[in-house]
């Protein structure tokens, strides 16, 4: 397979420098009361989650809905601000950032939804959507950008006549690329993608994963999935980390991990995942 | 209870920041009631100096207003300098006559749009409906200028009714069963005029809520069970709406406020709205004070009626206080 | 765009494009005396001269009073004036007759001033006035409700109280109370621009509050988060991202705070604080009626005041067919 960094079984080997992406101790709690007077409620969304992810590497984060891994994804990009804990990209502490250097760190680490559709706005033509990093961040002539969106178009398999296009007119899967492709265009080292393939159909579903793992190779990208699916999450990442209730219940690689899980949790969704595919 | 608290706390604070805006302005304002009688060549500018002096224009706006609360606090909202008599005094007439309008007008604009609001919704999109979404739409978009001017005008035609006051001359002289018509005659046009310019919306609301309550479960259910269409109607279905309309009440009364002073002023009736008219003209800056701090007052008496009524109401609302 | 959408636009731009041009509209200005004809009826226009011809030019008869000295005016059609059409004077008028003929379509007022003139320099005041104050109060309200939605907590609070303040007493007690601070005794010109000052100056609130709603709710969609990842600035989120989203509430609101305005500049001159004589305003048109004489005897004295009830059911018919869209799109 694609992994560089791999040496044994269980372990990941980390250069001896600062790895791109490390998380420590990450934990938010919602408070929850129903206005005015209800007894408050306190929901542990994450409970010290920590990991590290090198350059073209890739993790994958797996549960059921409400183990906290869509949070997770927030809070790394800082669109939640977590209650504690560290997140370092390059060593550099994004949650004591503010301001400009914030903005600048911050576009390295890029997300794509479950539901594209939501991460576009809907006055925006599909070649709008690609040059919004570069329009922000200032880079490059109109013309430059132009170009630069249209090579970026076909790098992930959209037609060019669609560029000036609505993504409301595109399918899932165009949407799904289109959003790869602005996150490409904001010169991405992580990439967290959040049930980005969840919904669709399953040739367009692979299409997609391939897609994926090429630009990853090519770029030295460090994606992270945030995904219900074990079967997917095996094909796409190099380790898994499958949670429930806030915390990371069992991780390793995805090869071991799924042929020999060890936490029940784990089990519980291999279980669900074979008997999914007995159905069908 | 402690909504109840809480929204009565709220209402204080908003009468103080009002209080003090109008404070604010008063600063700000260029020239003032004793500039204003400057113009009249028998008042010496020595009683100018005096009366300034008097009214504490001198001062700095801190300690007027500071003055100003102390003496609010004692129900002493200042002096009117065009009327001579103390703002309390001159309000409290005015307030009760304003409220012999709008009460009744309440009263009797809910009394027509309810069974309205109701038919026309059981009847959605039916000729009944149409016709009442007409004349609402109709009533909805005439200034209530136009209204009043209206029914000034037949009422002078037809002198079927006394315009011009609150009282006929030699009322003074009347025994009570008389005064009482007198009045009541007076009153009829600009209560009409008031009913009308509120009850569009009123019945606009009405039967939004009721098309909605009766597209809900339990009314198709009782209409299952053969509950028969009026009893359903007006039993059922209207009590069930009946919680939007109750906030509806104390928004109303903002509408109803604005339309009883241009009411007032039309009709020469001598409530808030031309006492205030009179004031803004003679630049008597604590009658104005007085007469927003009186209507903000009656605004967020209306809300909080409607909230006591809620409350009694809908017994979420009750246990969840209990907790 | 939907038909009924822009049926309404069309027919109030209409509107005010012909009170924009009433100087060419009127045939008259609207401080032209004539003192002999105080309070006199509408003209009539006549086709068949007094032998009986039909021509297709309308004339019209020389106005006299009545001998028995009631004050009334009856037409003398020994002394006809043609109407004509695209007259240049001083100015040009799209129609009008030789003097010493008067043409006066909707009568004229104490002064002997030509109704119909009043009527359009009135409606051009009182239309534009309303135009104007929604434009301000729209855009404070536009700043202050995208700066409580999207910087929240601290920003939030303090602004949404300071709204609460303007939307604690009723409209017109608002108005009277900030105007009674304000000078009295001004030019026409001077009137107007304090009154659309005052007016969007204290109407922001209402608007202020629905923006703030849905910025609240606009700024947690995916693809501001996304911009906001990008590394955008706020003025950036605020422009490309959150204004889109409050144009359609902005426009609804428009729709509704014009004609209300309109009224209250209308209100605030026919009560004597606004616009003052010789300029026309349809307050003050208006205002001729509290006379109790003007308003049993000469009933053209009313058309200014009905004139208003078409108008607003424009605007309303506008503001009904901007809600349907906004309830179907749902940016």
């Amino acid at each position: 397979m694609w992994h560089s960094s791999l040496s044994e079984e269980d372990t990941i080997k980390h250069s001896a420098d600062k790895p791109l992406l490390q998380v420590t101790d990450l934990s938010k709690t919602y408070v929850r009361s129903r206005w005015p007077f209800g007894a408050k409620v306190h929901v542990k969304a994450l409970d010290s989650v920590s990991f590290t992810l090198e350059a073209g590497s890739s993790i994958a984060f797996v549960g059921e809905s409400g183990s906290g891994k869509s949070t997770l994804g927030m809070c790394i990009s800082r669109l939640l601000e977590a209650d504690s804990g560290k997140v370092l990209m390059n060593g550099t502490d994004l949650f004591s950032l503010s301001g400009t250097s914030l903005r600048e760190v911050r576009s390295k680490l890029q997300l794509v939804f479950q539901d594209a559709a939501t991460s576009f706005n809907p006055t925006f033509t599909a070649g709008q959507v690609i040059c919004e990093p570069m329009v922000i961040r200032a880079i490059g002539s109109r013309a430059e950008q132009q170009q630069r969106a249209i090579d970026l178009m076909e790098r992930v398999g959209l037609p060019v006549d669609s560029i000036s296009r609505s993504p409301m007119q595109f399918s899932g899967g165009q949407r799904q690329r289109l959003a790869i492709a602005r996150a490409l265009a904001a010169d991405a080292e992580v990439i967290i993608l959040d049930e980005a393939l969840s919904g669709l159909d399953m040739s367009v579903q692979a299409d997609i994963a391939n897609l994926l793992l090429t630009v990853q190779a090519e770029r030295r990208l460090a994606l992270i999935y945030i995904s219900h699916d074990m079967e997917l999450a095996g094909y796409l990442a190099d380790e898994i980390a499958v949670m429930s209730e806030g915390r990371i219940v069992e991780r390793g690689l995805s090869s071991r991990l799924l042929q020999r899980p060890e936490h029940p949790q784990t089990q519980a969704l291999i279980n669900a995942m074979l008997s999914f595919e007995s159905q069908t | 209870m402690r909504f109840l608290f809480s929204r009565l706390v709220h209402g204080i604070f908003l009468l103080i920041g009002i209080s003090v805006l109008a404070f604010l302005l008063f600063a700000l304002a260029p020239g003032d009631y004793v500039s204003e009688i400057r113009l009249n060549p028998q008042i010496s500018p020595e009683t100018l100096v005096a009366l300034r002096h008097q009214y504490g224009f001198d001062d700095s706006i801190a300690v007027r207003y500071a003055h100003w609360l102390g003496a609010a606090l004692h129900g002493d909202f200042g002096f009117s300098f065009a009327y001579n008599v103390p703002v309390t005094r001159l309000l409290g007439d005015r307030v009760a006559n304003t409220l012999l309008l709008t009460l009744p007008a309440t009263l009797l604009a809910w009394l027509v749009a309810i069974p309205i609001g109701v038919i026309s919704a059981a009847k959605q999109n039916r000729w009944e409906d149409r016709a009442v979404s007409l004349g609402n739409t109709t009533l909805l978009i005439t200034p209530d200028l136009l209204i009043s001017l209206s029914f000034l005008w037949f009422a002078l035609r037809t002198g079927y009714f006394p315009v011009g006051s609150m009282t006929s001359l030699g009322y003074e002289e009347m025994r009570w069963p008389e005064k009482l018509k007198d009045i009541a005659l007076h009153a009829a046009i600009p209560i009409t005029v008031l009913v009308l310019s509120i009850v569009p919306v009123l019945i606009r609301h009405i039967r939004a809520t009721m098309v909605e309550t009766l597209q809900s479960p339990f009314v198709r259910a009782a209409r299952a069970h053969g509950i028969p269409r009026g009893r359903l109607l007006f039993r059922h279905v209207f009590p069930a709406a009946l919680n939007p309309l109750i906030s509806l009440l104390g928004l109303s009364i903002a509408n109803l406020l604005g339309a009883a002073l241009i009411t007032e002023i039309v009709m020469s009736w001598p409530g808030l709205g031309p006492l205030l008219l009179e004031s803004v003209l003679a630049r008597d800056l604590y009658v104005v004070i007085g007469a927003v701090l009186v209507s903000t007052l009656l605004l967020q008496a209306g809300v909080f009626i409607s909230d006591l009524l809620l409350f009694a109401s809908d017994p979420r609302i009750r246990t969840k206080s209990a907790g | 765009m939907n038909s009924p959408l822009r049926r309404w636009l069309a027919v109030l731009v209409a509107i005010h494009f012909i009170f924009l041009f009433c100087g060419f509209f009127a045939p008259y200005d609207e401080a032209e005396q004539d003192r002999a004809a105080s309070y006199a009826p509408p003209t009539k226009l006549h086709f068949v001269d007094v032998a009986g011809r039909f021509g297709i030019r309308p004339f019209v008869c020389a106005r006299k009073e009545v001998e028995d000295s009631s004050g009334g005016y009856e037409e003398d059609c020994s002394h006809t004036y043609a109407v004509r059409f695209f007259v240049s004077g001083t100015k040009s008028h799209l129609f009008g007759v030789d003097a010493p003929g008067r043409i006066s379509l909707l009568g004229t007022d104490g002064l002997g001033r030509d109704q119909l003139s009043r009527f359009l320099f009135g409606a051009r005041l009182s239309l534009f006035a309303g135009l104007l104050a929604t434009t301000l109060a729209l855009i404070v309200g536009l700043i202050v409700g995208m700066a409580a939605g999207f910087y929240g907590s601290i920003v939030d609070t303090v602004l949404m109280r300071l709204a609460e303040l303007f939307l604690a007493l009723p409209w017109i007690y608002l108005l009277l109370a900030v105007r009674a601070f304000l000078p009295l005794h001004l030019s026409p010109e001077q009137t107007f621009l304090l009154l659309v000052t005052l007016i969007g100056a204290i109407g922001w609130a209402r608007p202020a509050r629905l923006i703030r709603g849905v910025v609240l709710s606009g700024k947690q969609r995916n693809f501001v988060l996304v911009g906001r990842n990008l590394g955008a600035t706020d003025f950036y989120l605020l422009r490309r991202h959150i204004l889109p989203q409050v144009y359609g509430v902005v426009l609804a609101q428009a729709a509704l705070l014009v004609p209300q305005y309109i009224l209250s500049e209308i209100t605030l001159s026919f009560l004597g604080l606004g616009v003052g004589e010789p300029a026309a305003s349809l307050g003050n048109l208006l205002g001729a009626l509290q006379q109790y004489h003007v308003l049993t005897s000469y009933w053209w004295m009313f058309i200014p005041g009905i004139s208003l009830i078409p108008l607003f059911l424009a605007y309303f018919l506008m503001a009904n067919a901007l809600q349907r869209r906004l309830e179907f799109i749902p940016i």
